[in-house]
Order: C-alpha cells, then sequence, then structure tokens
C-alpha cells in the first residue's frame, strides 16, 4: 500500500508541468487492444489473430492552452456566448498551441508469434497544429495601440495542417527471454493536404511613437499549401481528379515507429516509443505562396485626392510587397511523438504506470506527464488516467475500459473523461474507440508471474 | 474474493459514474452572439503636402492667380483689363461742307450772234477739324459724296468739276465731274460713295505742301444764243458734301485730344480672403499695359488712384509716379499695325502703393487721364488706322515679402466621415507638421450639422510654428509641431452628425510682431502627417 501511494505521489509531482498531452489513456491499454501499436510499436497483442472492422476505430483530440470558456465567453449578466479577445488574451501566455489530431484506423491485421507479432495496418491522419504567442493575441485583442513605440513580434507564429494517409508493417520481438521487446513499424505515408508556414517565417510590426507608422518586416514570408488548389480553383479540374490525388500521388515517403520494452524487475516495466519518424516531400499540387524578405515602413497615404481610404490603405501596404505563387516541392517533417512510461504491476490485476510524453512540432518539445492506475476483472479491463497540460497545468482525469467478451472487443479512452461535466472549463477534448475481433486471447500476464499483493 | 467483487464495483462506479457526469448548464439556452473585438489601433493615416501656391491657390478662384517671380519668390498676381479703345471711337472724321458760286462776270443783252464765254476758277477749301487736328491724308472705306449745281445763268452752262483732293482708288486721278446746266435744267447732283476715294490734302490751290486742304477746280463754257441775256452777276452755286465718312487710314496730325482710360473701380475681390490685423506686403508692384497700336504717343499720369477698405477708409496714391506723366509709346508710321507695348509700373519707390494695399483694399480707383501727344511726348508723325486699338490693363502683382500677423483664413470642407465613427469610443488625433515656411498658425475646427449648427469645436492651439529666418531672407531650419486632440466618446458620438468642417485658422509670420517682413520662397512646404489612435469597438455584425 505504501508503494502505491508513493507512485501515486510521484505521478502527481510529475503532471504539474505539463504541458501537452497525448492519448496516455488509450495507451494504457496496450497489450489488449493491437491499435496502440500506433503508439507504441513494441506492444505484442494477446491474441493471436486479430482484425479490426474498417472504419470502426476512430481517435481524436482536440487540445488548446485555453479553455472552452475563454474561446466562448460570456459577458456579465448574459448567456449568450460572444468570441472576446480581451478574455483570450487573459488566457494567453508565452506561447500556446492549439493542436487537433483525427485518426481512423481503416484496417489493421494481427499475427502473433510465438516470440513477437506482425501487423499490417492503413490509417487516414489529419493534424492541424498553431502555435502562437503572445503578441499575436495581443495584437488581435489590443491592437497596437498599447504597443506604441515597441515591436511587436508574429514570428512564434505558426501553423502546420497535414492530411495524409498511411500503410505500413509492424514487427516486434521478445530478446533476453521475454524481458525486452523490440518493436518497430514501417510505414508509407502519402500526403493528401497540407498548409503552412515555412520555417523560419517571421514577421514584426513596429509602432512609431511619434508618428504611429508601422514598420512591417517579413522574412522568409512563404506559405506552402498541398491539394488546397482543388478548393480553390475547383473549376480547373476535371471530374474524379481530387480522388485520383486522394488514392494515389507523388507524395509519398515512409515513416518509422520504433519502441521498446524492459522488464527491470518482473513488477517493473520501462517502456520507451519514437513514432512518425519521417517527413512528407509534397511534390504534387504543391503551391508555395511567397512574399520576398522586406521591411519597410509605412507612414500612410496621400491624403490629397483620397476617396476610398480602406481600399488606398490597403492597396499601399501591400505594394510595398512583392510576392509570387510558385509550385516548388517541399518538405514537412511529420510531428513525432515520444512516450516514455514505468509500470509497475501489484499483482496480475493492477498496473501503476507514470508517463511522459512529447508532441515534437515546430522543432518545440513540450513533455507532459500522466500517472494512470488500471485493473482487469473478468471480462474487462478499465483504469483512470490524471493528466495535468497546457500553459495553465489544467488538470484531466481520464478514464479507459476495454472488453474481452469473446472475439468481439470494444473499447473506449480517454484523456478527459469529465469533459461533459462543465465542459466550459476544459481546454482539452478527446477519445478513442474502437471495435476488433480478437482471436486466441489471453489476459496480459500469467497470473502466476506476479505477485498478487491483494491476495498477500 | 469478496473483497475483490466490491473493489471493482467500486472502480467501475467510479468510472462510469464520472464519465456519465455531465452538467452542460454553460450552454444552456445560449445563442452565439457577437465577436467582441475592442482594440487600439494606433494608425498613421497619412499626410499631405502642401507648397505655398497650394496655400493660395483658394485666391484663383477669386481672379488672382499664385506663381513665382523671378527670384523664384511666390507672387500673388491679379490682371485685370481696364479699357480697350478702338479707332472708330477715338476718331471720327467730320461732316464736311463746302459751298460756292461762279459767277458770269459778263452782261450779254441779245448779241445777235452766238459765242462762247469759257471761266475758270479754283477754290480752296481747310477740312473742318476737331481741336488741332490736320490731316494729310484720309483714305475712305464709305460715306457720301454730294456734289450738287444750281445755274441761275439763262444760257446753256458745260462745266467739268475736278476735285484735286480725291483721287479715285481704280485709277489714282483725281475725281472729275462734269454735266450741262440750261435754263430749262438749272440743277445737277452728282452722288457717290467715298469708299471709292482716297483724300490729299497735303497741297493748297495753288500746289504748295500744305494740310488739311481740299481744292477744287470748276471750269464752264456758256454758250451764248444770239437772244440771250445775261448779267454779270449771274451764278452758278454748288456745293459738295462729305458725309459719314468712314475710314481705313488717317493720316496727319490727331493732336491733343483725351483717350477715354480716365476711370475704372477694379473689384479686389482677393483680398476679401484676407482678414488680418495687419498684412503689408513690402514690394507690391501696379503694372499697366498697354497695348498701343494708334500712330501717337500718348500721356499718362496716375493723378487719381486710392484704395478704399471695406469699411471705407480711402488711401490715395502719392508719390513720384504721380508728379512726371508717362509715356506710352507709339508705331511708327511705317510700322503700321505693330502694337507698341509698354509697362508703367507704381512701386513701393516711386509710390505709396504699400501703403493702399495694407488696408486690404476691396476696390481700387484707377483715375487714369491719357491724353494723345502729349507735349512731353516725342514729336510722332501720326496716324490712325481703322484696326488701331489701345489696350489698358493693369497687373497687381503682390511679391510674399511680407508681414501678417493674425491674418483669419476660413474654410468650409465636407465631412462625410460621421458613419466611419461609428465604432470610435476613443480617439486621439495627432497631427505633426513640418514647416519650411515663416508661417506658424493656430487651427480651431468646428463640426457644423446640416443646419450649420456648430455641434462640437475643437479649441484653437498652434498647429504649426513659423521657421526661424536666416540672414539671407530664406528659413534656416524646419519647424516640427506635434498636436494631440482627443475625441472622447461623448465629443466622437456629437460629431457624427456633422455634415461639414469649418476650419478657421490664425496665421502669423515669424516674428510678426516686429514687423519683420518675411519671404515666401516657391520651395517652400507645409508638410502635414495626421495619425490616429482609435479605441474600436466592433461586432461581429459590425456594430
Amino acid at each position: 500500500m505504501k508503494r502505491k501511494l508513493t507512485l501515486l505521489s510521484l505521478a502527481m509531482v510529475l503532471t504539474v508541468a505539463a504541458s501537452a498531452q497525448g492519448y496516455f489513456s488509450f495507451y494504457q491499454l496496450r497489450d489488449l487492444v493491437p491499435q496502440t501499436q500506433s503508439l507504441q510499436p513494441a506492444f505484442i497483442p494477446k491474441n493471436t489473430l486479430t482484425f479490426s472492422l474498417p472504419g470502426s476505430n476512430v481517435g481524436l483530440a482536440l487540445e488548446a492552452d485555453f479553455q472552452l470558456q475563454d474561446l466562448l465567453s460570456k459577458p456579465d449578466n448574459s448567456i449568450d456566448f460572444v468570441v472576446d479577445f480581451d478574455v483570450l488574451l487573459d488566457a494567453t501566455k508565452a506561447t500556446n498551441m492549439v493542436n487537433l489530431d483525427v485518426t481512423s484506423h481503416l484496417m489493421h491485421i494481427g499475427y502473433k508469434t510465438k516470440k513477437g507479432a506482425f501487423s499490417l495496418f492503413a490509417n487516414a491522419r489529419a493534424n492541424v497544429d498553431l502555435m502562437y504567442g503572445r503578441d499575436l493575441m495581443e495584437f488581435l485583442a489590443n491592437g497596437n495601440g498599447g504597443r506604441v513605440g515597441e515591436t511587436i513580434d508574429f514570428s512564434d507564429t505558426r501553423i502546420m495542417a497535414n492530411v495524409f494517409h498511411e500503410i505500413g508493417l509492424g514487427y516486434s520481438r521478445q530478446f533476453l527471454g521475454d524481458r525486452l521487446i523490440v518493436g518497430g513499424r514501417i510505414k508509407q505515408i502519402t500526403g493528401i493536404y497540407h498548409a503552412s508556414l515555412a520555417d523560419g517565417a517571421s514577421g514584426t510590426i513596429t509602432t512609431d511613437a511619434n508618428d504611429f507608422s508601422w514598420t512591417i518586416g517579413v522574412q522568409n514570408g512563404t506559405a506552402n499549401t498541398a491539394g488546397l488548389d482543388f478548393f480553390f480553383n475547383e473549376g480547373d479540374y476535371p471530374d474524379g481528379a481530387q480522388q485520383d490525388y486522394i488514392t494515389s500521388n507523388d507524395n509519398s515517403s515512409f515513416a518509422f515507429d520504433i519502441g521498446a520494452k524492459f522488464k527491470v524487475f518482473d513488477w517493473l516495466h520501462v517502456e520507451a516509443a519514437v513514432n512518425d519518424i519521417g517527413t512528407i516531400e509534397w511534390k504534387e499540387q504543391a503551391r508555395n505562396y511567397n512574399t520576398e524578405d522586406r521591411e519597410v515602413t509605412f507612414s500612410g497615404v496621400q491624403l490629397r485626392g483620397i476617396e476610398n481610404s480602406g481600399d488606398v490603405f490597403r492597396d499601399s501596404v501591400e505594394s510595398r510587397f512583392s510576392s509570387n505563387e510558385t509550385q516548388r516541392a517541399f518538405e514537412t517533417t511529420l510531428p513525432t511523438r515520444t512516450y516514455l512510461s514505468a509500470s509497475a504491476f501489484l499483482g496480475p490485476r493492477n498496473r501503476f504506470t507514470v508517463m511522459a510524453f512529447n508532441r515534437s512540432v515546430f522543432g518545440e518539445s513540450n513533455f507532459s506527464y500522466a500517472g494512470a492506475y488500471n485493473h482487469s476483472v473478468k471480462y474487462f479491463t478499465f483504469g483512470l488516467v490524471g493528466s495535468v497540460r497546457g500553459n495553465d497545468s489544467e488538470f484531466n482525469l481520464g478514464a479507459n475500459i476495454a472488453s474481452d467478451i469473446g472475439p468481439v472487443q470494444l473499447y473506449l479512452a480517454m484523456d478527459n473523461a469529465l469533459v461533459l461535466n462543465r465542459p466550459e472549463r476544459y481546454s482539452k477534448l478527446d477519445f478513442r474507440f474502437g471495435l476488433n475481433l480478437m482471436f486466441g486471447y489471453k489476459r496480459w500476464k500469467e497470473k502466476s508471474e506476479v505477485v498478487d499483493l491483494d491476495e498477500l | 474474493m469478496k473483497r475483490g467483487l466490491l473493489k471493482n464495483f467500486l472502480a467501475l462506479t467510479l468510472i462510469f459514474g464520472t464519465i456519465s457526469a455531465c452538467n452542460l448548464e454553460y450552454f444552456q439556452d445560449a445563442e452565439f452572439g457577437d465577436f467582441v473585438w475592442d482594440p487600439s489601433l494606433a494608425i498613421p493615416v497619412g499626410e499631405i503636402t502642401y507648397t505655398i501656391e497650394e496655400l493660395f491657390e483658394e485666391l484663383n478662384d477669386v481672379g488672382a492667380q499664385v506663381g513665382a517671380n523671378s527670384d523664384n519668390i511666390v507672387s500673388i498676381n491679379y490682371t485685370e483689363a481696364l479699357q480697350s479703345q478702338r479707332a472708330s471711337i477715338f476718331l471720327a472724321v467730320l461732316d464736311q461742307n463746302f459751298n460756292g458760286n461762279i459767277q458770269a462776270g459778263v452782261n450779254i443783252n441779245n448779241p445777235g450772234v452766238g459765242s462762247t464765254v469759257s471761266l475758270n476758277q479754283t477754290f480752296e477749301y481747310d477740312i473742318e477739324q476737331r481741336s488741332g487736328e490736320e490731316y494729310d491724308s484720309l483714305f475712305f472705306t464709305g460715306g457720301a459724296f454730294a456734289l450738287d449745281f444750281t445755274s441761275q445763268i439763262d444760257a446753256t452752262v458745260d462745266f467739268t468739276m475736278t476735285v484735286r483732293s480725291l483721287r479715285e482708288k481704280a485709277t489714282g486721278n483725281p475725281l472729275v465731274v462734269t454735266g450741262t446746266l440750261s435754263p430749262t435744267s438749272p440743277n445737277f447732283n452728282f452722288n457717290n460713295t467715298l469708299g471709292d476715294y482716297d483724300g490729299l490734302f497735303t497741297q493748297d490751290a495753288a500746289g504748295n505742301t500744305s494740310t488739311n486742304k481740299i481744292v477744287m477746280d470748276f471750269a464752264y463754257d456758256i454758250t451764248v444764243e444770239p437772244t440771250t441775256v445775261i448779267n454779270s452777276s449771274d451764278q452758278v452755286g454748288f456745293s459738295v458734301s462729305l458725309t459719314d465718312a468712314e475710314f481705313q487710314t488717317v493720316f496727319g496730325d490727331i493732336g491733343t485730344s483725351a483717350l477715354d482710360v480716365n476711370f475704372e473701380v477694379v473689384n479686389l475681390d482677393f483680398f476679401d480672403n484676407f482678414n488680418a490685423d495687419r498684412i503689408r506686403f513690402a514690394e507690391p508692384v501696379i503694372q499697366f499695359d498697354f497695348a498701343n497700336s494708334f500712330g501717337f504717343p500718348l500721356g499718362v499720369d496716375f493723378r487719381d488712384i486710392s484704395a478704399i477698405s471695406p469699411i471705407g477708409e480711402i488711401v490715395p496714391l502719392t508719390g513720384a509716379a504721380i508728379d512726371n506723366p508717362t509715356i506710352v509709346g507709339a508705331p511708327t508710321v511705317d510700322n503700321i499695325g505693330v502694337v507698341v507695348n509698354s509697362q508703367l509700373e507704381l512701386n513701393s519707390t516711386n509710390s505709396n502703393i504699400a501703403d493702399l494695399l495694407e488696408i486690404q483694399p476691396n476696390k481700387m480707383i484707377l483715375q487714369v487721364n491719357a491724353e494723345s501727344n502729349p507735349a512731353t511726348g516725342p514729336a510722332q508723325y501720326n496716324f490712325v488706322d481703322i484696326n488701331s486699338i489701345l489696350d489698358v490693363s493693369v497687373n497687381i502683382e503682390l511679391p510674399i515679402i511680407a508681414n501678417i500677423e493674425n491674418l483669419l483664413f476660413e474654410e468650409n470642407l465636407d465631412f462625410n466621415n460621421g458613419t466611419d465613427l461609428e465604432e470610435a469610443k476613443r480617439l486621439l488625433l495627432r497631427v505633426i507638421t513640418e514647416n519650411e515656411l515663416p508661417l506658424g498658425g493656430d487651427i480651431e475646427i468646428e463640426f457644423l450639422d446640416a443646419q450649420n449648427n456648430v455641434v462640437f469645436t475643437v479649441s484653437e492651439r498652434p498647429v504649426f510654428t513659423g521657421a526661424p529666418v536666416g540672414t539671407d531672407g530664406r528659413t534656416t531650419e524646419v519647424t516640427t509641431t506635434t498636436v494631440d486632440v482627443n475625441f472622447q466618446d461623448a465629443d466622437i458620438r456629437a460629431i457624427e452628425g456633422a455634415t461639414q468642417i469649418r476650419v478657421l485658422a490664425r496665421l502669423s509670420t515669424t516674428d510678426a510682431q516686429s514687423r519683420a517682413e518675411v519671404r515666401f520662397f516657391q520651395d517652400y512646404e507645409l508638410k502635414v502627417r495626421l495619425a490616429a489612435q482609435a479605441d474600436v469597438e466592433i461586432g461581429a455584425s459590425g456594430n
């Protein structure tokens, strides 16, 4: 019992500095749910043969560094929502992230061997990442009126959106008896849609203290897209062209997931995984919207004879920058996800886990942490996950459950299970659920391999 | 085992209880409202640069032209045509009437035989003129020539009248009229247009050189019958008239006579735009331009020139310019059709013209005396061509070398930006001026509604400061002035409905109180930059 309390305390301490989170709860389903191999390739399903039904495994995670009530706020004595940039600003820290991740497991076939497991899988994935600094939100909320004589720096504003599908093979194998398991997955990535600001893209606005003139600096001002021209210039393409593009195109590359599990003691396992190691080279349908590197000062317009001031202002600013559109191929790095975990088995039915997670995007590493407890009963495995994320160290309580009733497996995992209880107070919505066909299912550990403390 | 089942039950209850706990009160009955965007935007609105000419361009609307003189100093020029004198008005040839008779000179009483009596006589007349005029020649283009004869002689008279002074244009020969008078037909008339003749009046009856003479030779033969009775006093009378004469050119001496350039009231409307405690132009010039194609010189004096202010103050012109009549040149007889331009200038050295303009007159009386062939003018053979003309115009040139103190300037501008202010809750309007001019200004702005009621006033404040002046007369540096005008919410609401802006400017030159006169060079500029910081509140629907 003392060890349980120690582990729980450690888990809570680790979550204090959390700033990002990713499918902690789903991770806890481990060997039971084969789709967890997308998080840890070293997981070896307990079933001999696993099928997932097409389209029946879906995951979504939407998270930000502000709460929903910051985005949809209510003025005093009002029941209606407003989008108030001042409220959003109050919730804004130095660096802020918004992330949307959607994964649909289109197909998964798993086969367990004596020493390991093979898998064949296909997924459709979409993710959108937005990073912005306080300057951007302060500009949106307050304009530049409070920053006269200063420079507003948008250089830490980044955005990247990817839609792609992946088809791959996975293999995991035991070594050192069963103390070490190493797994890896190779997958062919085919990019479909993309939008991002180029690496190093930056912009600044400096407002002169005397005449309020704006000095606007742009560096590496390129926005890259792929596949979006089908929407921007729909009339330029014949019927079916986009469908053909989605099915097969030249935006193809390979990526890897690797992972390992090590049994330090029978009751203590440590795991590490790095997923989505690779890049996408966008060759087809690539578009680059380029603005030359310049620093210009906008001192207003010539007022003599001015009529439509709005148009004149806009034209005056735009005319100082030259821009063009090119179709150069470009390469983007997949956001790499890293999991580190340590699990303590307090008997065959109870497991405590502490975890660290990092999703590396825009060259930023933001580790987050969680503590989890899982328990299995006869037909179910379930658990709770406590995690803290975001700039305000928002605490999320997650839960997971998977069934082992016959060949049909249902599972559901959420990092923020409390989201329906006053969702306005949360900054994260996520779920992962699915349905698999399982054959030859066994419990994750033989009862005799660990000490059941409850029975001591 | 029972303990384990209880634990599992509790755990599952906790999980599902947690998941199923649902509180969506925040979203109950709530609808999506507006975006609330209330930034404070500091923007450079823009700039406008005024040259000196542009600052005074309003004067163009009242007849003045703003330009630069040869010293590159901006100058206000006002030109008005005073008089146009045409030859047909200036010179009217008087109607001429000459009478005479020739007596028979012999007594004949039934001589019994026939004979012929021949007689000759020459007549010389002076052409009737106005004072001092003497014509040498006159090329007629119209008019009437009439010759009437009446005979008292009881016999047939055959006569020949030769008018030496009228030459037929077609032949160059003198006009010759012949006819016969008889007892049964004692009258004879001859009429013709004067346009067929040129008049040459340079010889007298004896053929000596003269002027202004008309000479006629009369010869007749009397046919004497055997029974004819003639008294020596019987006569043939005649009359000659030249009436309604029109001419192409007149040569001779036009004499001394006044031209109608004598009185004009010039409205100086551009001074209506000035209302100053003091505005004194240091080097004003009034230049009279005479364009003369009459063949005689003119003498002009400015004895009666004065300025009248709007309040009735009159300042007469004094100085050397009015003491010495000036001469307007004329083309010589060899240059008929040529226009000789003469300029006569009143300036600060020959008159007190600066004093006249200092009262900011709205009217100026120009009583110019002009006469032909003045005594002090050059001796010149005169002519008047029908196309001769004398045009007189006056050009008032005011180089802006001036001392201006508290010049009030007012201009109304349309204001249609009220709706743009609906979203503004506070506005800071910053006016930054960079001034090269030796002229400073305080500005007051009134916002007027459609009924011309003042709905808001931005009180008078210095907006630009006159630049200091160096020893060479040019300003030595650009003065920069920054003025902030704050509009609070109530102020903005007040001006939302304004339709006009009245700009009231009070302008003074650098060091105006010491009466220093400054020069406004053409290249001076006043740059006005506008910047604004506005607290706005913008809803999703734009309200």
